[in-house]
């Protein structure tokens, strides 16, 4: 009987938590359904729309997978969106791309999502790859393959390799290297 | 004895042959086609046939010689000089004796015999290998003495647009005020102002270090139509004294577009770099008529106060749009468009509990992550004629509400593909306007945003020259 008692506070003081975030969503989103509603009231966010822009990450919006501010979720490649920092994307297979920001916190991050029809024979042209793992099939035209390492409270990039292949599989980062 | 052996050793070490070049002097760089064998510069003042600006060499030669270490005066029994060389720069690049450096010729005595600005060895010396004409190729490649060690003030530095260009390009304290030294990228004629991909590129292709390093402490820098891409670093690292930036593009760096004092950007871009658009983390500088999209962190991330943002569209970052980590201090916040940066915790304007002497005008905040503008405490602020749309959490917190603030839907064009021009619903709401009571005597009006409609609001025909 306690049990089921403390399960009913806590689902009520999560939901009440989240109620200010579903009053503004609503607002913003005219058509939530069951599930964003309920998503908004646990957690006070909830999960992004194939598609949605502007931002594709916000206070009361995020991809499902959405960990931190340094590992934003999975989102798909858009025709008018560049900007992919701390995502993971999905590419089509032998897609090229064009002008799009892919930057990772950490060396050597699978930023490109691998697997059957996604990730495969893409061609980046004037892209930044900043701490990006690269793959063979992968054509890189004009991009910035940089690996570094940041740490905490600096704007200053710790130089690594030019390019992923440069970094030694069996690295020890330095202590208070973000990941 | 000691002192004795010291002073040996000093005397023995050749002297670099830094020497000045006049303050008229003029650079060519061609990044494929030159060679930073050739001659690579003239003065303006006294040349006769420019021979810089072209691929090759006008004149090699093996066999250069000097009486001694004192005298400008250098024979060729190989001859080729003539007169039409006057005023182009002797690039000397190797031999016993001699200080590799440029220098430029001031007399034609004879077609085996001119004298230079400054003297070219430290003792009598033969066999010099130099080249008078041609284009240099690079910044920092020749040997010994490169042109970054020998900019000074008035040096103007053409940059032509070729492939190849891969160079951290270092700037000291070249100058003083009144002669600024000015780097101009060109595309296929001198002064053609290219935009786009017909600017020169230093593509890093992820090497370390920038693109651009200006770190004089005494600056005057003024760079122009040139692009920093893929560095390792920043794209323009401006730690100088008040050096402009005007038709630059920083794109695809690893760390920051522009940082991190002092300059002055005008009609610039900062796109997808991997740390802030623009940083100014101690000093000031101000952002006019720019784009600032796409990087990684903070669009503008502004230092102790007195920086200014104007008339730029600032979206699509992965941090806030303005930054003011310390609220600093009288900064000037007008006419920019912030929309669609994106984040959990993203605001259009971030500040924490800023001075008086803040103003925040004629702006659209739209669609960022969190606010519109967050504060920790705002009141000091004068903030009005801006406008609030579709923030994720609010508008604004611990931010005044302006009398003349808006909510209107902008009705951008075209947003997604950067198209930030507006409809009619913030059309004349700015300031000034119509009843601006400081200027009775001219019509016009002001839209918020940073794209303006450039139409009269009602029967105006007189509009406002600048702001227009």
């Amino acid at each position: 009987m306690k049990r089921i008692i403390l399960v009913m506070l806590l689902i009520c003081s999560q939901a009440f938590a989240g109620m200010d975030e579903l009053t503004r969503e609503k607002e913003r989103t005219k058509d939530l359904n069951l599930i964003e509603e309920a998503q908004l009231l646990l957690r006070g966010w909830r999960s992004r729309r194939i598609g949605e822009l502007k931002p594709i990450v916000s206070s009361t919006m995020r991809p499902s997978d959405y960990q931190n501010n340094f590992h934003r979720g999975t989102v798909e490649h858009m025709a008018n969106w560049k900007n992919y920092s701390f995502h993971e994307v999905e590419i089509p297979d032998g897609s090229e791309v064009i002008g799009r920001n892919f930057s990772q916190i950490a060396t050597n991050t699978d930023a490109i999502i691998r697997k059957p029809g996604l990730g495969h024979n893409l061609t980046f042209r004037d892209c930044n790859l900043t701490n990006v793992k690269t793959y063979p099939d992968w054509t890189l035209i004009g991009s910035n393959n940089a690996q570094v390492d940041r740490v905490r409270d600096s704007d200053e990039p710790i130089f690594v390799a030019p390019k992923s292949g440069d970094v030694p599989a069996d690295r020890v980062k330095p202590e208070g290297v973000l990941e | 004895m000691k002192k004795f052996i010291l002073l040996s050793i000093l005397l023995l070490i050749p002297r670099l042959a830094f020497g000045a070049l006049a303050a008229t002097t003029v650079w060519e760089i061609r990044p494929a086609n030159g060679s930073d064998l050739n001659g690579g510069c003239v003065n303006s003042a006294t040349v006769v046939t420019d021979y810089s600006q072209q691929d090759a060499a006008q004149l090699s030669l093996t066999d250069l010689a000097v009486a001694d270490g004192t005298t400008a005066v250098v024979t060729s029994a190989a001859a080729g000089f003539t007169s039409a060389m006057v005023g182009n720069c002797l690039h000397i690049e190797s031999g016993t004796n001699w200080e590799p450096s440029f220098y430029a010729i001031v007399t034609f005595t004879s077609s085996s015999q001119v004298t230079l600005d400054r003297s070219p060895a430290s003792a009598a010396a033969t066999l010099g290998v130099g080249k008078v004409g041609g284009a240099a190729k690079t910044f920092e490649s020749a040997t010994t003495i490169d042109i970054t060690d020998l900019l000074a003030g008035g040096h103007i530095v053409w940059v032509k647009n070729e492939t190849g260009w891969n160079e951290n390009v270092l700037l000291g304290s070249d100058n003083s005020n009144g002669a600024p030294v000015t780097i101009e990228g060109y595309n296929t004629s001198r002064g053609d102002n290219p935009t786009g991909s017909n600017r020169p590129t230093n593509d890093r292709a992820g090497g370390a270090g920038d693109a651009f390093t200006l770190d004089g402490t005494s600056g005057n820098h003024i760079l122009k139509h040139l692009i920093g891409k893929s560095a390792a670093d920043k794209g323009f690292e401006t730690s100088d004294t008040n050096s402009i930036c005007i038709n630059c593009r920083a794109t695809a760096n690893t760390g920051i577009g522009f940082g991190s004092r002092w300059v002055h950007l005008i009609g610039v871009e900062s796109d997808t770099n991997s740390g802030d658009g623009v940083d100014y983390a101690t000093d000031q500088g101000d952002v006019h008529a720019s784009a600032i999209h796409d990087n990684t962190l903070i669009g503008i991330d502004m230092g102790a106060g007195g920086e200014s943002a104007t008339f730029n569209l600032i979206y699509d970052n992965g941090d806030d749009g303005i930054e003011e980590a310390n609220g600093g201090g009288k900064t000037h916040i007008s006419n920019n468009t912030i929309d669609g940066n994106t984040g959990a915790a993203t605001d259009g304007f971030e500040t924490t509990t800023p001075s008086a002497g803040k103003v925040v005008t004629n702006n659209i905040f739209s669609n960022n992550g969190n606010y519109g503008v967050n504060a920790t405490d705002g009141d000091s602020a004068y903030s009005d004629y801006n406008d609030f749309f579709g923030n994720v959490t609010a508008a604004r917190i611990n931010f005044p509400t302006g009398d003349n603030d808006s909510t209107a839907d902008p009705t951008f064009t075209d947003a997604a593909n950067d198209d930030f021009s507006i409809g009619t619903n913030l059309k004349a709401l700015g300031i000034p306007n119509a009843g601006n009571s400081a200027w009775p005597l001219t019509d016009g009006y002001t839209d918020i945003g940073a794209a303006q409609r450039q139409e009269a609001a009602s029967s105006s025909t007189d509009l406002l020259g600048v702001i227009q």
